[in-house]
């Protein structure tokens, strides 16, 4: 158990639906919070009678989108200008503006999975994408649209789940909790694989391509001795 | 970094992922495991299912119990907050929380002994070695 869930749990049955909403908003914002655990506990207690299910998705997707997207314009206002000046060419560079503007492209393509996985599957790094999303200016349209929807699935998930098991909502967030690890693990291991696959390809048009070269080279040697031998090239 | 060393690395990460995945797998299973359990004692009002995180109203709910009697039981008043966990509650009353749940345990267990009529769950929970029920005279069982 985390050493703030029993605090956070116990602020949930004292003060109700605000605790609920204060606790998701600064977990988004990127606090280490165990926010999923205490979903599963809300769920549980709504279970019981204490608190009503749709009213707590609701407040929890609510109290968390409020939170990334204050994390977004933390990045949009701070980061942004960070990388701006980072790009400009400089005859010393901490990053190489060609890197950053690399990953700048790379964001804007495939930043809504990002954004998207980071709500539910690897909620640590939320609260960093948030401020990457809004320092590599993201278009802020986007952004609400992958959030909401992740935040979405990471409210509704551990609610439901609460609420259907109850007194078990401890095992269930070990069972989530391992079962995302496992995922995120696959993932790596996917594009891993789809990286080596490529890199594999490369290798081979490229000793294709040096052997050609060594062919080229070896029937340009070849012609040249059959008609001089006496000035074959160095 | 030619492309031959940056093959050899990615081999070697994905060597590293793919035991993370095996590991992540395994360690998945045996939660899948623990839950099964936790929700099979839950589920059959086993005792041994009490948390910190319940409040009195939660265990009188779950293990079919008059919460006045929990609250006897634990010689706190009826106007106590009724949303506290038993976390707080041991904190408030400075002992610790797994005697306050034992102290709980031993009283529902007391309780079903007294009212085996009561307990749904005596006939289901395979882990307690209830006394048989008991026909008392002038009562019906429902």
């Amino acid at each position: 158990m985390s050493t703030y869930l029993p605090t956070l749990i116990n602020w949930l049955q004292q003060y109700g639906y605000p605790a609920l909403g204060l606790s998701v908003f600064v977990a988004s914002f990127g606090v280490p919070l165990p926010i999923t655990l205490v979903l599963l506990a809300a769920g549980a207690f709504a279970a019981l009678g204490d608190f009503n299910i749709i009213l707590l998705a609701v407040i929890a997707i609510m109290a968390s989108v409020s939170g990334d997207s204050l994390g977004y314009l933390l990045g949009k206002q701070v980061g942004a200008r960070l990388i701006t000046w980072l790009e400009v060419e400089r005859s010393f560079y901490i990053i190489s503006p060609l890197a950053i503007t690399r990953s700048r492209t790379y964001f804007h393509k495939h930043g809504a999975w990002a954004i998207f996985l980071s709500r539910f599957l690897i909620s640590a790094l939320g609260g960093a994408i948030n401020l990457l999303a809004g320092a590599e200016l993201y278009p802020y349209r986007r952004f609400l649209l992958y959030d909401a929807s992740g935040e979405a699935v990471g409210a509704i998930l551990p609610l439901s789940l609460g609420y259907a098991f109850g007194a078990s909502w401890e095992a269930a967030g070990d069972v989530i909790g391992n079962i995302s690890l496992f995922l995120v693990a696959l993932l790596i291991v996917v594009y891993l694989i789809q990286r080596l696959l490529r890199m594999a390809q490369r290798i081979k048009v490229a000793k294709a391509t040096q052997a050609r070269h060594l062919k080229d080279r070896r029937k340009i040697l070849e012609e040249f001795a059959h008609e001089s031998p006496d000035h074959l090239p160095p | 970094m030619s492309l031959r060393a940056k093959f050899i690395l990615h081999s070697i990460l994905l060597v590293v992922a793919l035991l993370g995945a095996v590991l992540a797998a395994r360690a998945a299973m045996g939660a899948i495991a623990t839950f099964q359990h936790q929700n099979a004692l839950a589920r059959t009002g086993d005792v041994r299912s009490m948390r910190p995180w319940m409040t009195i109203p939660y265990i009188a709910h779950e293990y079919h119990v008059p919460d006045h009697y929990l609250y006897e039981a634990l010689n706190i008043t009826r106007n106590y907050p009724d949303h506290s966990t038993l976390q707080a509650i041991a904190l408030h009353s400075h002992r610790p929380v797994n005697e306050l749940i034992h102290q709980l345990q031993m009283a529902i267990i007391a309780y079903r002994k007294q009212h085996p009529y009561h307990s749904q769950y005596q006939q289901r929970s395979p882990s307690y070695s209830f006394p048989q029920k008991q026909s008392v005279p002038g009562r019906i069982a429902p």
